[in-house]
């Protein structure tokens, strides 16, 4: 089938990212990173056709299947990554990222693009879906960066300098990055609430009807509202920070697909 | 005459020691005469010295088949010291040799410290001097040009220099680790010491805000707040001075702690996490070790400044394997370029000779036949395509040959009577 082999090149280019991305790590040559980036750039563009062209053949309905979910997931993750690391030339976190979209985009290929329910998607639906895994992937970007500020302290404090030592710019310009992309995920998880909420009151008549991811992305969004408020008012920064980061993510994880797995409901694909 | 060769007879920190070095160090009009002297050599086409602290080094253009014979003299003249014992000192390198080491020395891949940027300038003052007096031809001229792009090159791509390889560098270099620009930080310095005021003097050109001088006299603290437009302080004022401040660099001659591990935890809640970075060059030390358990507190003794050092002393070494993979690339090139550079020259006389047959011809035949314009371009034309195409075999069958095969230039030039020797 053509629109797979599309979802493989992608596959292909991101595994090929990552092989460079960990080889980069193992011979700190800058050009090795470079391919990495390369294969990550084409591989945004091969990923982009791959949605476009699922769609156009059945439906933005197949946005809601797990081939839909997944490569959106994957092009989002590696959107986030590719405008953070031209923007602050932070390349070693590629390492960190572009295994997960190989992940993401391999479950895509392999996995089933049928439609389970016929919901009527529209413009509302699309936003939805599109702002939830957008901020999901910000918000593993900032768990990643976090993690990169924890190796660069833990080094600091221990005295041992690796090639993380060399490639990170410094601790403060990776505590804005963190904030900045919290700030951006957040952004879009309260936009997918708002549209989750009138898409929801559209179908089903009601605003919120207690649906555990409904519950789950709730806990989530007053818990980086708290980073957020903690961070900016100063009380909390620095390896603080990235803790609350990394917890952050670990209930997007468990929300994303744990209540797939173990829930039935509108959210489960 | 043999080929064109390009050599290098020179000494360096490694081959000599400075006794050995200092007898050939050349500076001003004692270099001027010596790059005269040495190009005046009748086997030295073009010549070029470089005189540093760490080396010393003599780089020519020959034809001889003995290219380092009439040097050797030369340098035993310059240096007083016999040629035998010369050997033991001096490297002669000629050709690719020659050309690669050029290019490592411009790139400061040859240098005591890899990476340290002097020598650039070294290389550049020593080729702007051998074309001042009139000594760098055409194949000086292109080989330290060359050396000087890859050497820019080398810098730009690798990171051969961007890590800092001393204490006190290495010290404004965490300080940027830690809060990437120094603009808006505070540095307080106690005590005095060269190394520490180095430190300062580094973080002062690399933006900071405010300095501070802590002394147990506030005579001494002035003193030295005048030097660097900061502000003096007394010890009583330690704990406030630091509190204001983002950096510390203590360096005193205390036998106990001067920041106690108390001191900095009272001052870090006060401080609402903005992150403290302590720089102990003092022996015996002037901070509690203990400190740098804390929270938002990189603390630095002197011990681990030198790690620091060492770990980008090993990174500038991996970045020289990228470096000497520019300069392998670009030493071949160059050899192509110089002994294409011998055969240019005759195609170009031999293209000039045809061009002045055909035109003379011309200008003798056209004067006695009329012809109209359009039938005198026509004429035109046609000479100068036989000639094209007549020329086009041996030239591009000599380009090809010729740099390998030096028996094609003898008969290249008796085919075609060229008068270049």
């Amino acid at each position: 089938m053509t629109i797979n082999s599309i979802g493989l090149t992608t596959l292909v280019l991101y595994l090929l990212a990552t092989l460079h991305y960990l080889l980069f790590l193992v011979t700190k040559k800058d050009k090795i990173a470079i391919v990495g980036l390369y294969a990550s750039r084409i591989g945004f563009l091969t990923n982009l056709l791959f949605i476009g062209t699922l769609i156009a053949k059945k439906g933005s309905v197949v946005l809601f299947t797990p081939k839909g979910v997944f490569s959106l997931l994957s092009i989002s993750t590696i959107s986030v990554f590719l405008y953070f690391s031209t923007k602050y030339k932070l390349h070693i976190s590629g390492i960190f990222l572009t295994p997960w979209a190989a992940l993401f985009s391999g479950i895509a290929v392999f996995s089933k693009g049928i439609p389970k329910d016929m919901f009527p998607v529209g413009v509302i639906g699309t936003t939805h879906i599109f702002s939830a895994l957008t901020g999901y992937a910000a918000f593993m970007f900032s768990t990643i960066v976090s993690l990169l500020y924890l190796i660069l302290d833990k080094q600091l404090k221990k005295k041992k300098f690796s090639i993380f030592y060399h490639k990170i710019p410094s601790l403060k310009l990776l505590e804005n990055i963190i904030y900045n992309s919290i700030t951006f995920g957040f952004t879009f998880i309260t936009v997918s609430m708002f549209t989750g909420a009138i898409w929801s009151a559209k179908l089903f008549g009601t605003y919120w009807s207690w649906d555990p991811k409904q519950v789950l992305t709730l806990i989530t969004w007053f818990i980086y509202a708290a980073i957020l408020h903690l961070y900016i008012s100063g009380k909390w920064n620095g390896k603080k920070l990235c803790y609350l980061s990394v917890v952050g993510t670990v209930l997007v994880m468990i929300n994303f697909v744990g209540v797939n797995l173990i829930f039935k409901g509108v959210h489960s694909f | 005459m043999g080929d064109i060769k390009i050599c290098v007879a020179g000494m360096n920190h490694k081959t000599a020691p400075v006794e050995i070095r200092e007898k050939f160090s050349l500076k001003e009009e004692k270099l001027e005469e010596a790059i005269l002297t040495l190009n005046s050599l009748p086997s030295i086409d073009e010549c070029m010295i470089l005189s540093t602290c760490n080396r010393v080094e003599f780089y020519f253009v020959t034809r001889s088949e003995t290219p380092f014979k009439d040097v050797k003299n030369f340098l035993s003249t310059l240096g007083k010291i016999s040629p035998e014992k010369l050997n033991d000192y001096i490297y002669f390198k000629s050709q690719e040799m020659a050309v690669r080491h050029g290019f490592r020395v411009a790139s400061s891949l040859d240098s005591m410290v890899i990476g340290e940027p002097q020598i650039i300038s070294q290389f550049k003052t020593a080729f702007s001097k051998s074309r001042e007096v009139g000594t760098a031809g055409i194949v000086i001229n292109r080989f330290c040009e060359t050396a000087l792009k890859i050497s820019k090159k080398v810098r730009t791509e690798t990171t051969i220099a961007k890590n800092a390889v001393s204490i006190s560098f290495a010290a404004v270099e965490l300080a940027k680790k830690i809060f990437c620009q120094l603009y808006d930080k505070n540095v307080a310095i106690i005590g005095a010491g060269e190394m520490a005021e180095l430190a300062v003097k580094h973080l002062i050109s690399s933006g900071v805000n405010n300095v501070f001088v802590i002394n147990r006299t506030l005579e001494r603290a002035e003193k030295l707040a005048e030097e660097f437009g900061g502000k003096a302080f007394k010890l009583e004022d330690l704990e406030k001075t630091v509190m204001a401040s983002d950096i510390v660099i203590s360096s005193t001659g205390a036998p106990g702690y001067v920041l106690t591990h108390n001191l900095i935890e009272n001052l870090l809640s006060k401080r609402e996490n903005r992150p403290l970075f302590l720089i102990d060059i003092a022996v015996p030390r002037d901070i509690d070790p203990e400190i740098d358990n804390l929270e938002n507190v990189y603390l630095f003794d002197i011990d681990n400044l030198k790690e620091v050092v060492e770990a980008n002393i090993e990174e500038r070494k991996r970045a020289a394997k990228e470096a000497e993979k520019i300069v392998e690339g670009c030493v071949n090139r160059f050899i192509h370029w110089l002994k294409e550079h011998e055969v240019t020259p005759l195609v170009v006389e031999l293209k000039r000779k045809a061009e002045d047959i055909r035109k003379t011809e011309l200008e003798k035949r056209l004067s006695k036949i009329n012809l109209s314009e359009e039938e005198k371009a026509q004429v035109e034309y046609l000479t100068q395509i036989i000639i094209n195409k007549l020329l086009h075999t041996p030239i591009t069958t000599f380009k090809q040959k010729a740099p390998e095969e030096k028996t094609y230039i003898q008969v290249f030039k008796e085919i075609f009577g060229l008068s270049k020797d």
